[in-house]
C-alpha cells in the first residue's frame, strides 16, 4: 500500500521535473552562447539599413576623407575658418608683411599659442607653407589641403591616425547608422594646443547615495 | 450538500469558539489587532510614499521584509518535522502537535506572501503573478518556483487538516488512504519550498556571499531548529492556558528533532567559515563585512555575534541530555535558538549579500520605524491567524465541539 | 487553407487571440467579446458611482475626468509589452500619450518602432580617454527623463588609481578637477548581456531581451519585486522608491514606450542605449555628449562598423566575464 503510494508520487515528481526542463528547450532562450560566437554566425557583409541619420548632418557641409579602405565623412574644415582664404592678408611674402617694433600693437595672430610638441620639433613652418599659404605642408613640402588636415597629422601620429581610420579614435557624428560623418583631428584637437584641458566635472557623481552612507 | 452543510457549520461552530476566551485571551487578541493596525497605517504611508519610507536603497534592495520572508518559510517548513512522524511512522505522541504544527505551517505561510506583497514596489500589478491571466516566467525564474511552492504548501497545509478536522468534528475517524498521499506530498513539498526559497538566493552570481552549495542545506538545517523551537514553546503555552493536555514525551522528541537539526547547522556553520576566511578570496569580501566591518562600517556585527553565541549556547544546552530534559532549561534553549536563527536568516544572510555592491561601494541598511511597524503587523496578523486556529481545533480535537445535525 | 482565410477574417481586431497568444486579462476577459466593450462597460459602471459626485460640479470637467478614468483603467488591464500585437501597441502608446496630454496639457510623443533586421547593439569604452568629464551623465539624466528628486544616474564613472583596476579602492564620488593626476576613468552602466541574468529572474517577464540586443523592461507590467537588481552583477539597475520629479520643462518629448517614457514609483529601470535614439540610427546620449570620443557605439553584425573594428584590432576585455554574462559593453585602451 505505502509503497504503491510512495512510487506514484515519486513518478510523479520525476514527470514534473521533466516536464519543466523541456519547457527550457522549446522556450525563446539559445542557451549559452558566446558573442563571439554569434558575432560569426550571424554577421552580414552588406546590410541595408532602414534608418539614416542624413536629416542630422542637413546644415553640415562634408568631404570625403582619402584614406584607404574606408568610406567616411569629414566635416568640411575651409568654410568654418572665419578669414578663408589666407591669402586675403597673405598678398605679399611674410618678410614684407612684418612690422617694425616701433610701430607694432599687436602681433597677427596673437593669441595662437604653440603648446605642441618643443620648439624643436615644432615651429609655424613645420605645418604652415610660406608660400603657398592657403595650404598647409608635409614634412617634405607637399601641399596638404586645410579640409585634409588629418595626412599632417597623421605624419607623426600614425597610430592615432589608424585608429581613426578604423573608429577607435576620435568621434562619429549624428547616429551609427550611415553616413558615416567623422570629426577630424582638428574638430575635437586645437592643432597648436592639442591636449585636452583639464577641468571640474559636469556634476558630482553619487551626491544621494553618499549622503545615504553617511547617516 | 450534506458535506457542504457540515463545512459552514464547522466554520460557524469555529468562529464562536475563536470568538469567546477569558480576559487573557481577549487582551492578548485586542493587542495583536492593535498591532495589525499599526502595520496596516505604516502599509498606508508606504503606499502613498513608496518604498523611499524604508531603509532600502539601490545598494541594499531587500532589508527587513524579506529577511523576515525568509526566516518563515523555514518556519513553515517546519511543521514537516511533526508530519512524518505521526502520520508515517505512526508515532501517536506526536499527533497531538501535528495539527498546532500545521496551524503553525498555515500562520507562517500568510505571512510570508504578506512580506513578499509588502516587499513589492507595484502591489497593484500582483496579479501579473497569477498564472493564466498573468505572465509567469515559470521555470525560469526561482521567484516563479516561490510562487507556486508555497501557494501549493499552503493549499495542501489547509485542505489536509480541514479533512481531519471535517471528520473528528462528526466523530467519525478520518480515512488514512484518503489523507495519506497529501501528506506525504506535504513531506517533499516543505523541504522543497525551504530548498527552492534557498535557490532564489543561491542562484545569483552576482552575490557570491549567496552562491554557495551549502545555502539551501543550512536553511533546512537551521529551519527545522527555529520552527519546532517554537512549536515547543507554543504547545507550553497551549498546555498552560486550555484544557488541552500535551505529553511531555511530545516535547521530549520535538526537542531532539531540534538537537539534531541545531547541531547540523553549527557543523554548517563552521565549514561556511572555514571556506570565507581560510583563504579569502574577493568572494568572501561580504562575510568579511558581516564578521569584521569594512571601512569602518560595521552595523551587523553585534547582530551575527549575537546569533552565533545564542546558536551555540542553545546547541549546548540542547546536547546535554540532563539540561534538555528540564523544561527550563529546553524553553531558554529554544527561545535562544529561535532568535538566533531570525537573525542568521535575516540581517545575517539578506543584508551582507548584498555589500558590498557590485563595485565595492559601501551603503549601510537600518530599518525605518515604517519597515518594523509593517513588520510587527504582519507579525501579529502571523500570532493572530495561529491563534484563531488553534482556538477553533482544540474543542473538535477534544471532542467537546461536535456537528449537530438540524 | 480554410484555416488561413478564417484567421484573416477573424482577426480583425488583433486581440481575438487566434493570430496571437493573447495575453493579459485579455485571456480570461475576451473570450468572445471585444476587450474595448468589455472594459468600457465595466468602466462605465464603476464611473457611475463616481460620476455622480463629479457632474454635480461641473459637466466640462466631468468629462475629461470621465476619459482620463477610462484611459486608467484600460491602462490597468493591459497586457504585457512584449506578447502584444502591433494594433494592442498602437492602442496602448495611444492612450498614453492621451493621458500625458490630459494630464499635463502637453503633447508628447511615444515611439513603438521595433527592432531592425541584421542590428545587434554593441558598445566600446577607451578608458585611455575618458577623462572623467561627466558630460555623459548629464547627457544621460536629460535624454531619459530620470528622476531629479533622488538624482538618479544610470552611469557610474569610477575612478582608479594607475597601477591597479580594483573597484573596491576606486572613488565613485570624485569631485575635483579632472582628470586627476596618475588616474584613470572608467563608466559603468548597463552592459546589455548576451545572457541576462536580470531576465531571467523576473518572475512576470517584465524585463527581457530584444532582438537587436537590448535589454528592456516594460514598466506598466513591473512589479517591483527588484530580483533583477539582486542578480545583475553589474550594477545596472536602477528603482524608483519615490514618484520621479521631471520638471515639466525639462522633460524630454521624443520617447519610446520601452525608452525614456515617464516612470511611475515602485518600477525599475535602467539605460536602454537610448532606444528612442538608437532605434532611429542615432547614438545613445552619452555617445554624443562625451567630449573624448571614448564612447563607441555601432551595429555588431555589420563587418564593417566602427565597435567590429575595435573589437578586431584592439585588445578588449569585459568586466566579470567569468560570470557568463557576455556582456555587449567592452574596455579598451588606444
Amino acid at each position: 500500500m505505502y509503497t504503491k503510494i510512495m512510487s506514484t508520487i515519486w513518478i510523479s515528481v520525476i514527470i514534473t521535473c521533466c516536464s519543466s526542463c523541456g519547457h527550457k528547450e522549446d522556450g525563446q532562450h539559445e542557451g549559452h552562447q558566446t558573442i563571439n560566437h554569434k558575432l560569426n554566425a550571424k554577421s552580414v557583409d552588406s546590410i541595408q539599413y532602414e534608418v539614416t541619420t542624413e536629416d542630422y548632418f542637413k546644415g553640415l557641409e562634408k568631404v570625403l576623407a582619402e584614406v584607404p579602405d574606408q568610406e567616411f565623412y569629414i566635416p568640411k574644415r575651409t568654410n568654418l575658418i572665419t578669414s578663408f582664404p589666407c591669402n586675403n592678408c597673405h598678398s605679399k611674402a611674410l618678410d614684407e608683411l612684418k612690422i617694425t617694433d616701433a610701430e607694432k600693437v599687436k602681433n597677427a595672430h596673437w593669441n595662437i599659442k604653440m603648446t605642441h610638441a618643443n620648439a624643436n620639433v615644432m615651429e609655424c613652418t613645420t605645418c604652415h607653407s610660406e608660400k603657398n599659404v592657403t595650404h598647409l605642408k608635409s614634412i617634405t613640402g607637399k601641399a596638404i589641403s586645410l579640409n585634409h588636415s588629418y595626412k599632417l597629422c597623421a605624419q607623426c601620429h600614425s597610430s592615432q591616425y589608424k585608429d581613426w581610420q578604423g573608429g577607435a579614435h576620435g568621434k562619429r557624428l549624428g547616429g551609427w547608422a550611415p553616413p558615416k560623418v567623422i570629426n577630424s583631428c582638428v574638430n575635437c584637437h586645437n592643432p597648436h594646443s592639442p591636449a585636452f584641458e583639464s577641468k571640474w566635472p559636469a556634476r558630482l557623481n553619487t551626491v544621494k547615495l553618499k549622503e545615504q552612507s553617511k547617516d | 450538500m450534506t458535506q457542504i452543510k457540515i463545512f459552514f457549520s464547522l466554520m460557524k461552530d469555529g468562529l464562536a469558539s475563536a470568538t469567546t476566551g477569558n480576559t487573557k485571551y481577549h487582551i492578548w487578541m485586542g493587542a495583536l489587532t492593535l498591532f495589525m493596525l499599526l502595520g496596516a497605517y505604516c502599509y498606508s504611508i508606504q503606499i502613498t510614499e513608496g518604498l523611499i519610507v524604508t531603509g532600502m536603497s539601490d545598494r541594499v534592495s531587500w532589508g527587513l521584509y524579506i529577511s523576515n520572508f525568509t526566516f518563515l518559510v523555514g518556519v513553515a517548513a517546519a511543521a514537516v518535522m511533526l508530519v512524518i512522524p505521526t502520520y508515517v511512522l505512526k508515532d501517536i505522541d506526536f499527533s497531538r502537535a501535528v495539527l498546532i504544527g500545521e496551524g503553525m505551517a498555515v500562520a507562517a505561510l500568510i505571512m510570508c506572501l504578506a512580506f513578499v506583497t509588502v516587499d513589492l514596489g507595484g502591489p497593484a500589478n500582483a496579479w501579473h503573478l497569477i498564472p493564466g491571466i498573468g505572465t509567469f516566467n515559470f521555470p525560469s525564474s526561482m521567484l516563479s518556483w516561490d510562487v507556486i511552492v508555497l501557494n501549493g504548501y499552503l493549499f495542501l497545509n489547509i485542505t489536509i487538516p480541514l479533512y481531519i478536522l471535517m471528520k473528528k468534528y462528526q466523530g467519525k475517524e478520518p480515512h488514512k488512504s484518503f489523507y495519506l498521499p497529501g501528506v506525504l506530498l506535504s513531506v517533499f513539498w516543505a523541504v522543497g519550498i525551504h530548498m527552492v526559497t534557498a535557490f532564489l538566493y543561491a542562484g545569483l552570481p552576482a552575490r557570491s556571499f549567496w552562491n554557495n552549495a551549502l545555502l539551501g542545506p543550512r536553511f533546512l538545517a537551521s529551519a527545522f531548529a527555529a520552527g519546532p523551537a517554537l512549536i515547543i514553546l507554543a504547545l507550553q503555552v497551549i498546555k498552560n492556558n486550555s484544557s488541552y493536555s500535551i505529553a511531555n514525551t511530545t516535547i521530549r522528541k520535538i526537542s531532539l528533532v531540534v538537537t539534531v537539526a541545531a547541531q547540523v547547522n553549527l557543523i554548517m556553520l563552521i565549514s561556511e567559515l572555514f571556506k570565507e576566511f581560510y583563504a579569502p578570496t574577493h568572494h568572501s569580501i561580504s562575510a568579511v563585512y558581516l564578521y569584521f566591518g569594512l571601512d569602518g562600517k560595521n552595523a551587523l556585527m553585534p547582530w551575527i555575534y549575537t546569533s552565533i553565541s545564542m546558536n551555540v549556547i542553545a546547541t549546548t544546552i540542547l546536547t546535554i541530555h540532563l539540561l534538555r530534559k528540564d523544561l527550563k532549561w529546553l524553553n531558554i534553549a529554544c527561545i535562544l535558538i529561535f532568535v538566533a536563527v531570525w537573525i542568521e536568516k535575516g540581517m545575517g544572510l539578506i543584508i551582507p549579500g548584498f555589500i558590498p555592491g557590485p563595485w565595492g561601494d559601501i551603503v549601510e541598511y537600518a530599518p525605518t520605524w515604517i519597515e518594523i511597524g509593517v513588520t510587527l503587523g504582519i507579525w501579529a496578523m502571523g500570532f493572530f491567524i495561529f491563534s484563531i486556529l488553534v482556538k477553533a481545533f482544540i474543542p473538535i480535537e477534544q471532542g467537546t465541539l461536535r456537528y449537530r445535525k438540524g | 487553407m480554410d484555416n488561413t482565410s478564417n484567421e484573416n477574417t477573424s482577426c480583425g481586431s488583433g486581440n481575438c487571440g487566434c493570430g496571437s497568444k493573447p495575453d493579459g486579462i485579455d485571456q480570461k476577459l475576451n473570450k468572445h467579446t471585444d476587450r474595448r466593450n468589455m472594459l468600457k462597460s465595466l468602466t462605465a459602471g464603476l464611473l457611475a458611482g463616481a460620476g455622480l459626485v463629479n457632474s454635480s460640479c461641473s459637466v466640462t470637467a466631468s468629462d475629461s475626468t470621465k476619459e482620463k478614468k477610462e484611459l486608467e483603467w484600460e491602462e490597468y488591464f493591459k497586457g504585457n509589452y512584449q506578447l502584444m500585437t502591433d494594433d494592442e501597441k498602437e492602442g496602448t502608446v495611444k492612450r498614453l500619450e492621451r493621458l500625458y496630454e490630459l494630464n499635463n496639457a502637453k503633447h508628447t510623443s511615444i515611439s513603438a518602432q521595433g527592432p531592425q533586421e541584421d542590428v545587434l547593439y554593441g558598445y566600446a569604452f577607451n578608458i585611455s580617454k575618458c577623462q572623467g568629464y561627466m558630460d555623459c551623465v548629464n547627457a544621460c539624466v536629460q535624454e531619459n527623463n530620470q528622476d531629479r528628486g533622488s538624482q538618479m544616474q544610470y552611469i557610474r564613472i569610477h575612478e582608479h588609481e594607475n597601477g591597479q583596476m580594483n573597484f573596491d579602492l576606486a572613488e565613485d564620488d570624485y569631485f575635483h578637477e579632472v582628470p586627476a593626476e596618475g588616474h584613470f576613468y572608467m563608466g559603468t552602466q548597463c552592459f546589455h548581456c548576451e545572457n541576462p541574468p536580470c531576465v531571467d529572474v523576473c518572475p512576470v517577464k517584465a524585463t527581457w531581451k530584444e532582438k537587436d540586443g537590448i535589454v528592456v523592461i516594460d514598466y506598466d507590467w513591473c512589479i517591483g519585486c527588484r530580483y533583477c537588481m539582486a542578480a545583475c552583477p553589474y550594477d545596472g539597475r536602477r528603482f524608483n522608491w519615490s514618484t520621479p520629479e521631471v520638471p515639466e520643462e525639462e522633460v524630454n518629448d521624443n520617447q519610446h514606450y520601452l525608452g525614456n517614457r515617464l516612470r511611475k514609483k515602485g518600477v525599475m529601470e535602467k539605460c536602454t542605449f537610448c532606444i528612442q535614439r538608437s532605434r532611429e540610427g542615432k547614438n545613445p546620449a552619452c555617445v554624443e555628449a562625451c567630449p573624448t570620443g571614448a564612447r563607441i557605439f555601432g551595429n555588431l553584425l555589420d563587418p564593417k562598423s566602427e565597435i567590429r573594428w575595435v573589437l578586431a584590432n584592439k585588445k578588449v576585455f569585459r568586466l566579470k566575464e567569468d560570470l557568463g554574462t557576455e556582456p555587449k559593453f567592452w574596455y579598451f585602451m588606444d
